[in-house]
């Protein structure tokens, strides 16, 4: 498969940053799936997870072979002449998540949903739950590994 | 005239506080320097966050939007103004803290109604005993500045300013110019910020607009999401640009508390020698006179 430049980077860090063969996340438009030759794009990314399959030097160097995931923030996705550039808040490995604590974050989540009254406050619960649920998810992920 | 022991105990005094504020030097110089290296590692994401921003104004020039709508003539400013004060939470930092607190004040004359903001005890304490009302509920303190406290503060302002509590915002920090010196206290507006700042001058070229994008669903869309980043970063220039001055404010006055302390040793010290001295001296003589009277008794 032909493979890109993949820039990933959190406020606090570099993820990756060299060839990839393929990357997916979330958008405020939904799922959307990267390859090589993707138009020219600019899109909001939503909270949730981030797959790429690295390939390369670089990810030789970084030891990392296979589908890797990442759960993210905020943030902004940028195609420009086949480089994807990929920034956000924050950006999690799965073996630095807590199922435990997820699992507890989700139910607290569904609390504050249930008891929410203002569209605030139902924004953030929804925020939280969503973040807690793709937390839990990437984690599962980590034990397929 | 104080006695050997006064002078004593004087000397030794001021050597201990000596050592307490040569300690607090060295404390705030470490401080410093860890802020400023995280700030670096950061520095990377928001300039291309900057300059992903930059490119949008440059393609759709006519968006408009309530975070950046920016038609604000500062000399008229007036209205409700939510006003956010860096401080520090502990004084001892020279005119630090009321550098920014005075130009908080200013900045709370020109309005016709304000809510103020606070961050580090220091200025929580000011606000408090002078009778000024500010939100009770944001308390944050300057312990060390984070990514992960600017972006709480970050949310708490947008929230107010979502629920229409004030339409302007501003920050009063204090801006680090490097080195053994006072930054200067000043203000800015955050929201709506200045579009100005965005707009590529001549000579900057690093944004290429001639490239097409594709944006989804739309450009405004999408500047509004990563506005929110956008101003978490600012945030946290302002933080940590007030908690590196808050330290070199400390350093310095540290540093003349030294040179204080170590000028007052050396008098007192010469005092000290001057007294023992004397009493020496005034010791011989007695026992001098003493010994001559003792002779002259006995060649009688």
């Amino acid at each position: 498969m032909e493979a890109f430049k993949l820039h990933f980077m959190a406020s606090e860090h570099m993820v990756y940053d060299g060839e990839a063969e393929s990357v997916s996340l979330m958008t405020t438009e939904g799922s959307i799936g990267i390859l090589a030759h993707h138009s020219n794009l600019i899109m909001a990314v939503v909270p949730g997870i981030v797959e790429y399959v690295p390939v390369g030097e670089a990810a030789k160097e970084a030891g990392l072979s296979g589908k890797q995931i990442s759960v993210v923030s905020d943030g902004l996705l940028k195609v420009e002449n086949n480089e994807v550039m990929i920034l956000v808040d924050t950006a999690e490995h799965p073996k630095d998540i807590d199922e435990a604590r997820a699992r507890r974050a989700e139910e607290k989540a569904r609390e504050d949903l249930k008891r929410a009254n203002t569209n605030r406050d139902v924004a953030l619960a929804s925020a939280e739950l969503s973040r807690a649920m793709s937390r839990i998810k990437a984690s599962r992920h980590k034990h397929n590994l | 005239m104080p006695s050997t022991k006064e002078i004593k105990n004087r000397i030794k005094s001021v050597s201990d506080t000596q050592k307490i504020t040569n300690a607090m030097y060295l404390i705030s110089s470490t401080k410093m320097r860890r802020a400023r290296k995280e700030a670096e590692e950061t520095k990377p994401y928001f300039d291309l966050l900057r300059k992903e921003i930059r490119r949008m104004f440059a393609i759709e020039g006519e968006i408009t939007s309530r975070y950046y709508d920016a038609a604000v003539d500062e000399a008229v400013a007036g209205g409700r103004n939510g006003i956010l004060v860096i401080t520090g939470d502990k004084g001892l930092a020279g005119a630090y803290n009321q550098n920014v607190i005075k130009e908080a004040l200013t900045l709370m004359e020109r309005s016709d109604e304000y809510r103020i903001y606070v961050v580090g005890d220091f200025g929580w304490r000011f606000f408090r005993t002078h009778g000024i009302q500010i939100c009770e509920d944001f308390t944050h303190s300057m312990n060390q500045p984070s990514l992960a406290m600017a972006r709480d503060i970050t949310r708490e302002l947008l929230d107010d300013f979502d629920d229409g509590l004030f339409d302007r915002l501003y920050v009063c920090f204090t801006e680090f110019s490097g080195g053994l010196s006072f930054g200067n206290a000043m203000h800015d507006r955050l929201i709506p910020f200045d579009r100005d700042d965005f707009v590529p001058e001549g000579s900057e070229t690093d944004v290429n607009a001639s490239t097409v994008f594709e944006y989804e669903p739309d450009v405004k869309t999408v500047l509004e999401r990563i506005m929110q980043s956008y101003l978490v970063g600012y945030v946290y220039s302002a933080l940590v640009n007030s908690y590196s001055s808050e330290q070199s404010a400390r350093m310095m006055a540290m540093d003349s508390a030294n040179e204080n302390a170590s000028e007052l040793l050396d008098q007192l010290t010469l005092e000290f020698n001057h007294l023992r001295q004397n009493a020496i001296t005034q010791e011989i003589t007695e026992i001098s006179s003493g010994a001559r009277s003792l002779r002259s008794k006995s060649g009688k």
